[in-house]
């Protein structure tokens, strides 16, 4: 797995010497090995920095919408899919960006891992793949999870393993046997009464800092989004329960046919509230009623904003 | 939209979307009488719960 990383960094310089790209938007190390951050080199010096392993869970294709300078970008299975709703929805130009797709079989939560090992992460000095396992070392100690305990929730239903996209792909191919996202069942069993309260439950703890706005490749309304809007003034900044779930709703309202379900909305929550549980709901929604996965199909119209005379009618 | 507000824990009922044209006000009153009678039965039904 330690290799990727040097087929990255050796690419990457290739792109900058050559000048098909003026920055490489990738992965570097974080403030702990649990958590990469993203990197920008403009250096072909740099490149080594870049590195890519189970702690890669950001989805950078936003960073590309205000870029001016010719970018190649790193992608996971479920980035390329970002990719490909902002190619349709014409924030990005698929000329201007050089892709390199990367096979996943899934990647590490940082919550899960602090859960499971019950210290901050601050304290893991080093984290690497064993296998099944994970490998991660904290105060001199190694510990060992299995890697299917502590990846994503989202990575256990991701279809998508290898990019949709790309002009290069470094890594073998991934196999994925998704299930459905853990929770979805539970609130499909629920009655009208106890989803409304465990709506109220999760969404308590949302500050409304719009870290999930922020993070979300499609959510690109920038400065017009409905939460500033003064006039009309749609939504009040209040944080009771009821601003909290419309704005949620609007959210996914607004995201629907284009949102892959990417997860990076959950990954950004810095109150960890299961965001995904409602998006990817609509993610099957677009599917059932439309027969469309979004950001698989650089060409297919976007189902809402596109008119047929045979659209179907929501029961 | 009809789909989605169930997820909430809204009943589906409690929202429509009917083309009206300004020349069809009777049909104006038609749509609106019956989604309030809709949302009285839904109330008495319990289902309009706060959320």
């Amino acid at each position: 797995m330690g290799g990727r990383s040097e087929l990255i960094a050796n690419k990457a310089k290739e792109l900058l010497e050559s000048g098909k790209a003026q920055v490489i938007v990738g992965y570097g190390c974080g403030a702990n090995p649990a958590a990469a951050k993203a990197l920008f080199v403009r250096e072909a010096g740099q490149a080594a920095d870049l590195i890519f392993d189970e702690s890669c869970g950001q989805n950078l294709t936003k960073y590309l919408v205000n870029l001016e300078e010719k970018a190649a970008i790193i992608v996971k299975g479920c980035d390329s899919r970002s990719l490909v709703s902002l190619i349709q929805d014409n924030e990005l130009s698929r000329d201007e960006i050089y892709i390199i797709g990367i096979p996943c079989d899934g990647m590490i939560d940082p919550q899960k891992v602090k859960k499971q090992l019950g210290i901050p992460l601050s304290e893991v000095t080093e984290m690497r793949r064993d296998g099944e396992d994970v490998v991660l070392i904290a105060n001199g100690t190694e510990n060992r999870v299995k890697f299917a305990e502590v990846r994503f929730d989202r990575c256990t239903a991701c279809k998508f393993p290898n990019p949709v996209i790309g002009d290069e792909l470094i890594g073998e191919k991934a196999e994925s046997s998704p299930v459905r996202l853990p929770g979805l069942e539970d609130i499909d069993k629920m009655t009208l009464s106890e989803r409304r309260r465990f709506w109220q439950d999760v969404l308590s703890a949302c500050i409304r800092c719009y870290a999930c706005r922020n993070a979300c490749p499609v959510c690109v309304c920038q400065d017009a989004c409905i939460v500033q809007n003064r006039v009309p003034h749609w939504m009040s900044s209040k944080t009771d329960d009821r601003e909290k779930l419309f704005f949620q709703m609007t959210r996914a309202m607004h995201v629907a046919g284009r949102c892959t379900g990417c997860g990076e909305c959950e990954r950004a929550c810095p109150m960890n509230i299961p965001l995904n549980l409602i998006n990817q709901k609509m993610v099957e929604i677009m599917e059932d009623l439309f027969d469309y996965e979004p950001g698989t199909d650089i060409e297919a119209p976007l189902p809402l904003s596109t008119y047929r005379p045979e659209d179907p009618e929501a029961k | 939209m009809k789909k989605m507000l169930p997820h909430f824990g809204i009943h589906p009922d409690r929202f429509i979307a009917e083309w009206v044209s300004a020349s069809e006000g009777e049909k104006f009153t038609k749509v609106v009488s019956s989604f309030l009678g809709r949302l009285r039965e839904l109330k008495k039904e319990g289902e309009l719960g706060r959320t």
